[in-house]
């Protein structure tokens, strides 16, 4: 099994190189600018850091995030790998598919290039030669640990997510990557900054008691001399790649032995858009109906043009009237969440009579409400999680990221739930469907503003508490209450989410019929 | 006044049993098990149980169109039975005489006779809707039995939409109850809805989804399994002949257009009860007559049928049951024959709404001398 696997192997090495002449220079071009990559991420801090203590740190600080990389990439994005259910055909035992395919994973062009960074690294590292043992044990280790951890979580990646929500998986991974970017590059900037080395240090002190650290932290504490010091890193190295085996071998066995529930036969959705994309429930196909009208509709669209300007107009209020700028950067991004999640506070209005389907085909309310949420949400929380990235980098101290990311989710979600209720309770004269959407509904009275206001004041309130955790962690900077203001928010927002469709959708289900008479009067 | 069209006049008695035909019953699965053959087959999945089997309407004097076509079809030869209905027969007939295809009109007074015999499907108990102290529906009671046909016909604003969107659950009623197959509407709306198809009059579809993504739509929120809805929208949309339009949004659909897809979207879950306000309004003659032929046979095949229309022609043309609605009350039901009572039903319908006495006044209206 293992020969044949790595056979496979080798014959997928030169898969890139096949084809056409172009196609083959191209793959070697790419193949020789990542090597030199590799072999320059571990020549550069020779060069750029002079000093042999900062320059440690910032080895082990990027070995880290290398290894911490290949953690997680995987887990979004494993197209390519090789996965034990391709095997299961064969007559071979679930353990011997699990380490055959643990083996070859050594025969992969991205483990040529670990193995080409960390070779060059030993390579130019002259003080890591000392005990002549430790380099190369905790490379291993790292390269062993690397290995295992790909694997395991493209494995569980794949055993949650399936063939059917990769994508979405995929999607999530480029939002987490584009938010993250502006973070690393901040908190690049402030370590060259002149004292921004401690908190270097403080991270790399703490990396270094992860698995992700702990080779590097090994290799500096041997050359240091600390034997014992080094000996307890590589241990955790050690015991992460054992807990991990002890997570493939049995993850490998069931995932063998389990298929995803294969779509039926008949079904054939083509050409349906956003339907496609989503199971055939009601809450969902409200979801992607919901997605086709705004890709569709104007209305949806002019709505949202007002939602940037806002705090724009806030902002230059409040600089006028002289606050300081980089405190006041974290106001924009929780306004444009309010307004996003407020401006669906008339919803079904939008839809005008035709909200008739989902009365007349007995749809649960709570379908309905929670189906709506999607675009909202899709929109709403990529732009929480990037915008709070943004706001850190301005204010400039990264340590409040949790507390701030946490505020501007429960923020979003708080407006997201009291539109909900609002939308069933007092829907006003909307712009008809068709309708230009510059033209004024017929016959908005009093009802409109009232409602508008009403929802606004509430959903402010609504959103103090989560606000109230990050200001107080943000003024008085420390790890646990940025952490509890992260949970807080996040854990707040859900349940007044679920008790906004929960409430929502039960007002739906007593007051369809008189829904519909409503928007008969504005249509 | 416009006479009686020829073709609203019912066919003379002999015409029926006199051309023996053996062509099948239009039907889903013609299986010859009395009289549960007549409920229809293939219903959503998940809806309660079908309306239990009359007792045994099969064995007295009528069999049911069903039991008749397995028997002709194992028996070609075999003469014609005592009721024999002569059935539109696109197809050459086996007994090679050249048959004229029979019209809807005698198709539906044989099935009317039927239908009163098989079990109510719908019913309406004092079906009450006030505003104020206007009377929009009074005290509607009507049963409407499986496999019939059931015409709503009355003058404008006599409360036909007003009744139909309470039985479909569109509009609370003030008072009174609404069963499908003994579910009742207003208590236990999400089971009951299963059971019905409904076609609202003017009220907006959802139109910027394409008409196979609005089939898909109300396939899936009416609860039918995802691979069933794929076959069953081609082919409903091969029926009314929107195959062609799947792909473009609904609100380019021309209003006849429209009223298809939304008559296809109401039938996709294999409703019980359709329930529809105006189906021709806005269709073109000849999808008219295309229409009219899906709804018989959804019909024979055991579903049945309530629709509005001011046109009486049509009522009587390929409606089986007939109730007349007046100023928010019923003031006759039953069986399109018992209701006309020997007139033509546009002649009993302006009998009974005294419509006809005396509009007096607007002689002024009568233009001028010199315009004859």
């Amino acid at each position: 099994m293992a020969f044949r696997l790595f056979r496979l192997r080798v014959a997928l090495l030169g898969g890139g190189f096949r084809g056409s002449f172009g196609k083959a220079l191209r793959t070697t071009l790419l193949y020789a600018l990542l090597a030199a990559a590799a072999a320059l991420l571990a020549f550069a801090p020779t060069v750029l850091v002079r000093d042999a203590r900062e320059r440690s740190v910032v080895d082990l600080i990027i070995g880290a995030a290398i290894l911490l990389g290949v953690f997680a990439v995987p887990f979004f994005e494993n197209r390519r790998m090789l996965e034990p259910r391709q095997l299961v055909q064969y007559p071979a035992a679930p353990g011997a598919i699990a380490a055959s395919l643990l083996l070859s994973t050594v025969v992969t062009w991205p483990f040529a290039l670990l193995v080409i960074w960390l070779g060059a690294l030993v390579a130019v590292r002259p003080e890591w030669h000392e005990p002549g043992w430790a380099a190369p044990v905790a490379f291993v280790l790292a390269a062993l640990f690397a290995v295992t951890s790909a694997r395991v979580t493209s494995l569980i990646s794949r055993l949650l997510a399936g063939e059917r929500f990769a994508g979405a998986l995929r999607t999530a991974g480029v939002v987490l990557i584009v938010a993250l970017l502006p973070l690393a590059v901040f908190a690049g900037a402030t370590v060259f900054a002149p004292g921004g080395f401690d908190a270097a240090e403080q991270v790399a002190d703490r990396l270094a008691w992860t698995p992700f650290g702990a080779p590097f932290a090994a290799v500096e504490a041997a050359a240091a001399g600390d034997v014992d010091a080094a000996g307890t890193f590589l241990a955790i190295v050690a015991g992460a790649i054992v807990v991990l085996l002890v997570i493939w071998f049995p993850l490998v066995a069931v995932s063998n032995r389990r298929i995803e529930r294969p779509l039926s036969p008949g079904v054939a959705r083509s050409g349906l858009g956003w339907f496609e994309r989503f199971p055939a429930r009601p809450a969902q196909v409200i979801a992607a109906r919901q997605l086709t009208y705004w890709a569709r509709d104007p209305r949806y669209r002019v709505a949202l043009f007002a939602i940037p300007l806002a705090p724009l107009f806030m902002l230059l209020a409040f600089w006028v009237a002289g606050a300081p700028l980089a405190s006041l950067a974290i106001v924009p991004l929780p306004v444009m969440l309010l307004l996003l999640g407020w401006s669906q506070h008339n919803d079904i209005a939008m839809d005008s009579t035709a909200i008739w389907e989902h009365v007349a085909s007995g749809t649960r309310g709570r379908s309905d409400r929670a189906g709506r949420l999607a675009p909202v949400l899709m929109i709403g929380l990529p732009l929480a999680v990037i915008g709070s990235s943004v706001t850190v980098t301005i204010v400039g101290d990264w340590r409040i990221l949790p507390a701030i990311v946490g505020m501007n989710i429960g923020v979003l979600l708080v407006a997201c739930a009291v539109s909900c209720v609002f939308s069933v309770l007092t829907p006003y004269p909307a712009t008809r469907p068709g309708d230009s959407p510059f033209v004024q509904p017929q016959g908005s009275g009093s009802g409109s503003g009232l409602a508008q206001t009403i929802a606004m004041i509430l959903a402010l309130a609504l959103a103090v508490p989560p606000v109230w955790f990050a200001v107080s962690a943000i003024l008085d900077v420390e790890f646990t209450a940025n952490m509890w203001a992260l949970g807080f928010g996040i854990g707040y927002g859900l349940v007044v989410l679920t008790l906004g469709v929960v409430i929502g959708g039960w007002l739906f289900d007593r007051s369809g019929p008189e829904l519909i008479a409503v928007t008969q009067v504005f249509d | 006044m416009p006479p009686v069209t020829p073709s609203a006049l019912p066919e003379p008695e002999p015409q029926r049993g006199s051309t023996p035909s053996d062509e099948t019953v239009i039907g889903e699965t013609p299986t010859g098990t009395g009289g549960a053959s007549r409920l229809r087959p293939s219903r959503t999945a998940g809806g309660p149980s079908a309306p239990s089997a009359p007792a045994a309407p099969v064995e007295q004097d009528e069999p049911t169109p069903q039991t008749r076509s397995s028997a002709d079809a194992q028996h070609p030869d075999a003469a014609p039975q005592v009721q024999s209905v002569p059935e539109t027969s696109a197809r050459a007939p086996r007994t090679g005489r050249i048959e004229v295809p029979v019209p809807s009109v005698v198709r539906a007074r044989e099935r009317g006779r039927i239908a009163e015999q098989n079990p109510v499907v719908l019913r309406t108990e004092m079906l009450t809707k006030t505003y104020g102290s206007l009377i929009a529906a009074g005290d509607v009671s009507i049963d409407v039995h499986a496999g019939s046909f059931t015409g709503f016909v009355g003058p404008n604003g006599a409360g036909k939409t007003t009744t139909l969107s309470m039985i479909s659950g569109l509009l609370r009623p003030t008072s009174g109850r609404v069963t499908v197959s003994g579910v009742d509407v207003w208590t236990d709306g999400p089971a009951a809805k299963r059971l019905i198809g409904t076609l609202p009059d003017r009220l907006r579809l959802f139109d910027r989804l394409s008409g196979a993504q609005l089939l898909y739509y109300s396939g899936v929120l009416h609860g039918v399994p995802e691979a069933a809805v794929a076959t069953r929208s081609a082919e409903l949309a091969e029926a009314f002949g929107l195959e062609s339009a799947l792909g473009r949004l609904v609100s380019d659909y021309s209003a006849g257009m429209q009223k298809k897809i939304a008559l296809a979207c109401s039938m996709i879950h294999a409703p019980e009860v359709l329930v529809l306000d105006e189906p021709f309004e806005a269709i073109d003659p000849v999808s008219a007559a295309n229409v009219t032929e899906i709804l018989e046979k959804y019909v024979s095949g055991g579903g049945s049928v309530v629709m509005s229309s001011h046109s009486l022609d049509l009522i009587q043309r390929v409606c089986d049951h007939v109730s007349i609605i007046v100023d928010g009350s019923v003031i006759a039901q039953g069986t399109v024959d018992a209701v006309r009572d020997g007139l033509s039903l546009e002649e009993r319908f302006v009998q009974l709404t005294g419509a006809s006495d005396a509009r007096k006044g607007l002689e002024w209206l009568s233009g001028s001398s010199d315009s004859e």
